[in-house]
This record gives structure tokens, sequence and C-alpha cells, in this order.
């Protein structure tokens, strides 16, 4: 408190009259020493020293007083300085700043100033030409007026328009004279052509008698050729792609086309005359052709007219020949059926002459219904491919295609492969109009092919069964099987007579022991079917074959009964169901590898040697009874094994014994 | 082996050529159940076919076919007995997995064994003919031998003389056996016949005790179930045409020529039927 009242009184009081003050004060001091100094000297009283002593003692006190004033004002000037002196730095830091930034910019103008653009260095139009020819859509008037950068822009995009149309007239000339050179080439040409015309002909007709002499077909091919461009588009596809897979890779194949041209050029222009009707009522609903036809026909003509319609084939149709090398072929008509848009094909099978020696022509297993089914799996060809068809056939009551099958032949899915139509079986009607050849190349050779086999096989097939009645003993086809049979084959049902197929196939449905193999799914509408029967003394053996349609492909199976008149009811049926195995499961054993046209055979000769077996394992179990029907001909280690007693089914070609399985 | 087998078969199912699905679908057909047993939990039946399954031992222990196996426990401890093909009743130690001795006088293979309740007896069926007890301790000849087809009750020359199947009952004083003669009841102190289970057009695989009742099946569609003193108590159709096996775990399941194992809940009539393959 006392500090800070002596530095507002430091403040307060003049330091003027202060210096004056302690000026006198001193003076006071100094005239007190001397006073008292004179005093001392003369020895005056002790009192007169004291008083004047108190006095410079007073004197003091102010002099300390005013020098500790004099230090406070000392003070605050110093703090006021350097205040003045903090201030008057940052001034100068501030015009330092500034001074640089002026110095910066003023470098970076003259830089702008310094740049140099391009197109100071292009030589524009002057102003008033480029004013008085440039087009508006460049010179923009009402921009570049006020702006002499845009006109700038302007003025440049103007010369570069220029140059460009210079650079185009000078490519234009050669280009001219170019075109001008080609189109007198071409003239000279035509004139060449033209004059070759008439002197072909004139060859031509003096050729064609050599051609008849020699009997070369260039004639016949193009005439084909020509009635080839009446054919419907995938029969015309299917000519195509037969005629070119002729020539390039098999000559046993043949092509032709057959039927009345001119009814067909007729209906090319009928056809058209239907399709501007379709037209017309197009405009009434958008419902599909098919449909509008019918329709159409349904309120004009009386029904069954319409429905001979529907089945109209085209007049032409595309003959293929197949030859084999047996010298059998086999001869494939296919036509088009115009309103329902399919193919269907017809089947007939020239055999070689030793065929014919053998009956095989009139055989079911060569007829027509059946030799192309499941030529790919699961094609029986008896439903119409094109799901539109079905709905077709529905509307005029006609019920289902394969009613017509016999009549109009049948319209395989490869059929349609190969006339390059893609029918999806279930979401139908991709467009029918444009057959893809493609689609018919990628089947032609494997289709062709697989005919071959399916032809081979079913003469080979049919070759066994002969034989089979004939004699069961032709050693080239058993020369693994090197024991000689008892049993024989009594009676085999001739499936190559007519109708036997059909009455094995009732006689399977009704049998007591094919009902497990009816119940698992077992003969089905596309195979074959025979019966026959093994016999040897009082024991008979029943059996049906179910022959697949792809055979070899699927071997044939077998279903057996076993009747034993003398020993009735004895049999174990488990044996027999061995017996079944044996044929079905292990027909491969015993067979020549690569030889699958035989399998059939091989398997009847082994239930035959199976039956044998067990019959004299039956008894050979017995002989200690005393009485043998059957002599134990065959060697096996043992007559029995295991629970259910199996009986020495399996032959050791190697060895020449029977063992179990 | 086996295992190999079934995952041929497997594979030709998911990724085989047309063929090796139609011989699959074909071995399907001739598919026959030889054996089936269950786990001593009772929540799993492990059967058996001819074209799948083996028998375990078999590749182990024996050159042979094994036709039956049945397990003993005695003083000398667990051991395993096999009636095998080679017309002898093999022995196996079971914790040491050793061969320990055979039981021969056997003329022809084993159908089926059956062990007496004292476990120091067994009983063996044969193709032979013969029903033979054998004392396991001594190993030697059999203590008897008998034959069916020589008792006026049992005999049926016309079916053969072979024994196929065995069962000894719980009270370890009735034996039943039959096959090619009729399966008829015995009397173990006597060794003679004492009533018969008659099926005139079928031969007898497999018989059993069970509680106070026979149960038997053989070469006809049919499970018998037979009371002590011949008459007959229930013919249960069933699926397979020769049952090769029955096996109850409070259920009876049958098995056979068949693709199909039938379980019987109530053993008087067929439940329901599960597939093999």
């Amino acid at each position: 408190m006392g500090f800070y009242h002596e530095e507002s009184e430091a403040a307060d009081r003049d330091a003027d009259k202060d210096l004056a003050l302690n000026h006198q004060a001193a003076g006071e001091l100094k005239k007190v020493i001397d006073e008292i100094h004179s005093l001392k000297s003369s020895k005056s009283k002790q009192a007169d020293i004291d008083e004047l002593r108190i006095h410079g003692t007073l004197q003091f006190l102010t002099m300390r007083k005013l020098n500790r004033l004099a230090h406070f004002r000392c003070k605050s000037v110093r703090d006021s300085t350097s205040d003045a002196k903090l201030k008057i730095d940052q001034h100068h830091l501030k015009l330092q700043n500034l001074l640089y930034e002026a110095m910066y910019l003023e470098k970076e103008i003259t830089k702008c100033l310094e740049f140099k653009s391009k197109d100071e260095e292009i030589n524009l139009v002057s102003l008033e030409e480029f004013h008085r020819d440039a087009p508006e859509s460049i010179s923009r008037p009402s921009v570049t007026k006020d702006d002499p950068h845009q006109l700038t822009l302007a003025r440049l995009e103007f010369e570069l328009e220029q140059r460009k149309r210079q650079a185009l007239c000078e490519t234009h000339k050669p280009t001219e004279e170019k075109k001008n050179v080609l189109a007198a080439e071409i003239k000279t040409k035509k004139e060449y052509l033209e004059s070759l015309k008439p002197k072909l002909q004139t060859i031509l007709q003096a050729t064609k008698p050599v051609q008849e002499y020699l009997g070369m077909p260039f004639d016949e091919v193009r005439e084909q050729h020509m009635v080839a461009s009446y054919l419907p588009r995938p029969l015309y596809v299917l000519y195509m792609q037969a005629t070119a897979y002729r020539d390039a890779c098999d000559q046993h194949v043949s092509a032709c086309i057959l039927g009345d041209i001119d009814v067909a050029k007729s209906l090319e222009g009928v056809s058209q005359h239907l399709d501007v009707d379709d037209d017309e009522s197009d405009q009434e609903d958008s419902e599909k052709p098919d449909q509008k036809r019918r329709r159409r026909d349904s309120t004009k003509d009386p029904l069954t007219v319409k429905r001979q319609k529907l089945l109209t084939k085209h007049p032409l149709t595309v003959d293929l020949t197949v030859h084999c090398k047996d010298g059998s072929s086999l001869h494939l008509s296919f036509a088009y059926l115009i309103y329902l848009e399919i193919v269907t094909v017809t089947v007939r099978v020239d055999p070689s002459s030793e065929a014919v020696k053998d009956g095989i022509s009139t055989g079911d297993l060569c007829s027509p219904e059946s030799l192309l089914k499941c030529l790919y799996p699961e094609d029986l060809g008896t439903e119409t491919p094109r799901a539109s068809n079905k709905y077709a056939l529905q509307k005029l009551g006609m019920g289902e295609f394969s009613q017509y099958v016999a009549e109009l032949g049948r319209p395989y899915l490869w059929v349609q492969w190969l006339c390059g139509m893609q029918v999806l079986s279930v979401c139908d009607d991709q467009p029918t109009g444009t057959p893809q050849l493609s689609l018919s190349e990628i089947h032609m050779e494997g289709t062709i092919k697989r005919l071959r086999q399916r032809m081979k096989h079913r003469l080979s097939l049919h070759r066994q069964l002969s034989s089979l009645g004939l004699s069961l003993g032709r050693t080239e086809w058993l020369s693994l099987i090197r024991t000689a049979m008892r049993s024989f084959l009594l009676r085999l049902i001739h499936v190559w007579r007519h109708g036997n197929d059909q009455r094995a196939r009732i006689s399977w449905r009704a049998s007591p022991f094919t009902q497990e193999l009816i119940g698992q799914g077992i003969g089905r509408e596309q195979d074959l079917f025979f019966n026959g029967t093994i016999v040897n003394k009082s024991a008979k053996l029943d059996f049906f074959c179910v022959l697949p349609p792809n055979y070899p492909t699927v071997v044939p199976l077998f279903a057996i009964h076993l009747i034993w008149s003398s020993r009735k009811g004895i049999a174990n049926a488990d044996h027999v169901r061995d017996m079944a195995a044996e044929v079905n499961i292990h027909f491969s054993e015993l067979a020549r590898p690569r030889h699958s046209e035989e399998v059939l055979t091989n398997q009847i000769r082994r239930l035959l040697m199976c039956f044998d077996v067990y019959l004299e394992s039956e008894f050979d179990l017995e002989s200690s009874l005393g009485h043998s029907e059957i002599p134990k001909e065959k060697t096996f280690a043992r007559t029995a094994l295991g629970p259910n007693r199996a009986k020495p089914f399996k032959y050791n070609s190697h060895l020449g014994y029977f063992s179990q399985r | 082996m086996a295992g190999r087998h079934l995952i041929s078969l497997m594979s030709a199912w998911q990724d085989g050529s047309i063929e090796e699905k139609i011989l699959a679908v074909r071995q399907r057909l001739h598919t026959t159940v030889y054996a089936q047993c269950f786990s001593p939990c009772g929540k799993y039946l492990v059967t058996a076919n001819n074209f799948g399954f083996l028998a375990v031992f078999r590749e182990s222990f024996t050159q042979t076919e094994v036709n039956c196996l049945k397990f003993v426990h005695n003083e000398n401890g667990s051991q395993l007995l096999g009636g095998c093909g080679d017309h002898q009743v093999h022995m196996w130690d079971v914790e040491s997995g050793s061969h320990v001795g055979t039981l021969e006088g056997h003329t022809n293979y084993i159908h089926d064994l059956a062990v007496r309740g004292n476990s120091n007896e067994c009983i063996s069926a044969s193709e032979d003919g013969t029903v033979r007890i054998w004392d396991l301790r001594s190993r030697g000849q059999a203590q008897h031998v008998m034959q069916p087809n020589q008792h006026n009750l049992c005999v049926r020359p016309q079916y053969g003389k072979f024994i196929t199947c065995v069962a000894v009952d719980k009270s370890d004083n009735l034996m039943v056996c039959g096959g090619g003669p009729r399966l008829c009841l015995w009397h173990l102190r006597q060794l003679a016949p004492t009533a018969q289970f008659d099926t005139p057009q079928a031969t007898a695989n497999t018989a059993m005790f069970l509680e106070d009742s026979v149960i038997s099946a053989g070469t006809e569609p049919f499970v018998h179930h037979w009371s002590l003193n011949g008459d007959q108590r229930a013919k249960v159709p069933c699926t397979p045409s020769t049952v090769y096996s029955l096996a109850t775990n409070k259920i009876l399941s049958v098995a056979g020529n068949s693709h199909k194992i039938d379980i019987c809940t109530n053993f008087r009539y067929k439940a329901f039927s599960m597939l093999v393959c």
C-alpha cells in the first residue's frame, strides 16, 4: 500500500521542484555540518549541537525521501520507453512484408507481359476480310464485337476451316481420276463377259451329245439345283447340307429331290397369296399365323377339308440314301408339312441280296416304325416336336399327332436338326422362318454315322436271331465257350415275322414272372420283345427278351422262368434269379472284346450254359439219393456256396471249370 | 474292396455313361441281401448285399467265405466264431485278433452257428446234412452229431439234406434247425426232434427264438410265427421272395433277395420297407 502510494506520489509531484528541494536540503545539511564543526571547535554547549544535529537529521530524511521518489520515476520512464520500442518493431515488420509482396506482384506482371502466344505467328486474314467472308456461325458478331479475345478465337477458327477445305480440295482430284479409270476398266470387262455368254452357250449345246454319250450328269445336277430352289427352306437346307456332305466326306450317301415340280411352282404362288391374306387379317387380330389360317378355314370350309389341309405335305420331298458296306441301303424320304412347319421322315430298307435270302426285309426288326426309334436318346418320333402343333390339332379335334404318323412319316428331333430347325420341345416358337445352316452342319455327320450303325446292328441282330433258330454252334461266335451244351433252344418266337413283336409284348405284360420288372419300369413302348423256350429233358426254361431300340448300346434284358414238371415246386427261385443276373449283368464276360454285335447270341448261349449248370448241379446234390436224370458233365469246384446255396454259374474259360460268383 | 465297389457304383450314377447307368439299374434288380446286424446301441442296422458289402473278417482271417459269425464270452475271454466255406468253424480271439483254433469234422460248408447258454458249447449246421455240438474248451471232435434227415419227423428227400439254420432258446433246452429237412424243434438233452414246423413249399433259411415262439423264413415270401408245440401262429407276407436274414431289436427286420428291407414294428404285419441301394 505504501509502495503504491509512493509510486503515485512520485507521479504526482513535480520533479524539478523536488530537485530544488534536494538542493535546498543539501545546502541546509552542509550549513548544519559547518555550524556543528564550528561549534565543536569552539567547544560550545552540547545542547546547541544536539539541536543542530536533529535539524541535520531531518534534512537527511528529506533527501532520502526524494531519492526514493527519483528511483520510482526513473523506473516508470524506462518502462514507457521499452513499450514504444516494441511498437516500432512491429510496424517495421509489417512494412517489410508489404514490400516483399509488392515486389512479387511486380515480377508476375512482367512475366505475363512477356508471354508469347502461338497464334501471333499465324497470319490471319485482316479484320475487314474476316467480317466480310466468315460465315455467321463462326464470326458471331454479337459476341466478337466487344470482346477482342472472342474475336481472335473466331478468326482462328475461320482460319482452320479454310485450311481444311484446302486440303480436301487437294485430295479430291486424284481420287476423281482414279474413279474414272476404274469405271472404264469395269466397262471393258463387262463387254468382254457379255461377249462370252453366247460363246459358252454354243459350247454347252455342242457338248450335250458328248454328255449324253458319257452319262455325265452335269445337266441333271443343274436341274436338281434348279428344282432345289423350289424346295421349302428347311428341306433346302437339308438338301444342301446332304450334298455338301456327300461331296466332301462320304461317297456312299446320295440325295435327290422327288416330286411334282409344277405343283411346287404353283404352290409357291398360292402360299404367297395366302400370306397376303394373312397380312390383311393381321390388321384385325394379331394371333399366330397358324391359328389365323385355321380360323379362316373353319368359317369357309367343311371340317374335313380343313383337317386335311393342316396335314398337307409339300409336293417336293428330299430322298436321302445311305449305303452300307454289305450292300444294303437305307432310304430316308423327308417331307415338309407346310402348315405344321415340321419335317417328317419315312424310311425304307433295301437289304442286300444275302439279306433278302434270309427274309430280313419283312421283319419287325427293320420295320419303318421301329428302325429309327431312339437314334438319339428318348427320340421316339411319335410326338410332334413343335408344341404349337398340339394346340392346332386339338382345336380341330384331331387328337394326338401319333395317329397320323403312319401316313405322314415320323417327325424325329434329329430330322428337324438336319433341316436346320432348332425346335425346343417345351418352350416353342423360335422364329421358324430361318433354318440355320450351322445347326444342320453340326448334326449331319453324326446322324449319318448313327444311321449306318443302327442299320448295321439291326441287320446283325437279325442274322443272330435267324442263326439262333438254325444252329447255335456257329463256332466263330463261341470261341470263348468251349464246353458242350445239353440244353437246346426249342423254340424262338420269330421276331422278324410281322406282328410277333406285339404278341410277345402282350404275353410279357400278362406273365406272372415279369411283373416285378414291369413294376421297375422295364419294357417300354419303344422296346422290342421276343420270347423263347429252352429245354433239357423234363426241365423247361421260358424266357422273355426285352430288346432296346438302341441295341447294342443298351444290352437286351432277359426275364426267365423255370418249369420243371418232374420236380414241381422245388425250384429255388433265387437260382433262377442268379441265372438272369448272369446274362443281364455279366454279359460282357466270355464275349470277344469289340464284338458288340454278338451280344445277343452270347447272352442266349450263356443262358443255355447256366441252365445246364443249374440242372447238373441240382442232380449232383441228389446223386446220393440214387436217381439222376441228367448226368454231370461239367467241372465245378463246389455245387453250393453261401446262404442262398448259389450255383457255379461263372465259367472260367482258361481252366474250363465253373465257380460261384 | 467292398468300399471301392460301392464308390464305383455311386460314381457310375453321377457321371457314368448310359451303359454304366443301365448296369447299375440291373444290379439293383438282382440284389440279394445276405446278412444284417444291429449295433449294440440299437441305432444302426448293418446289411450286406451280393454286390456291395463284404464281411470285415473275410480278408484278414480266412481264405474262404464266412457264412455265419457268432460272439462268445466265457472264462477263456471273448471269442469270435465263424462258420466258413472250408467245412470248418474258425475261432478268433477278439482282443488280439489272432486265430485260436478250428472245429473240424463237417464234410461240407457251414451254414449257421448257435451258441448255448453256458457259452462253452456251440452248435453248427452244415450243407452236409449234419448238426454238430462242439465243446469250445476241448476243441476236439464234435460231442454229438445229429442228422435230421434220418428222423421221420424231419425228412424230405425231394429237397435234400442240407441244414441252413440253427438256433437255441434261452433256457438252453431247446434247439430249432432246418433246411432241406423240415424245420423242427429239438430237445437238446434227448437229442431228438419233438415238434415240426412244416412249410411244404419252401425250405427254411433262417429261424430264431423270440420269447415263447419261433420265427422262421425261407424260400417263400412269408415270415412264419410258430408256437413251441408246432402250431402256426401267423404267416406274415413280406417283399423278398426268398428271405435270408431276420433280425430283432423291438422291431423285426426282414432281408432277402430284394433291394428292399421290410420292417415290422408289430411283428404281425409289414409296416414299411427300406431301400438298400
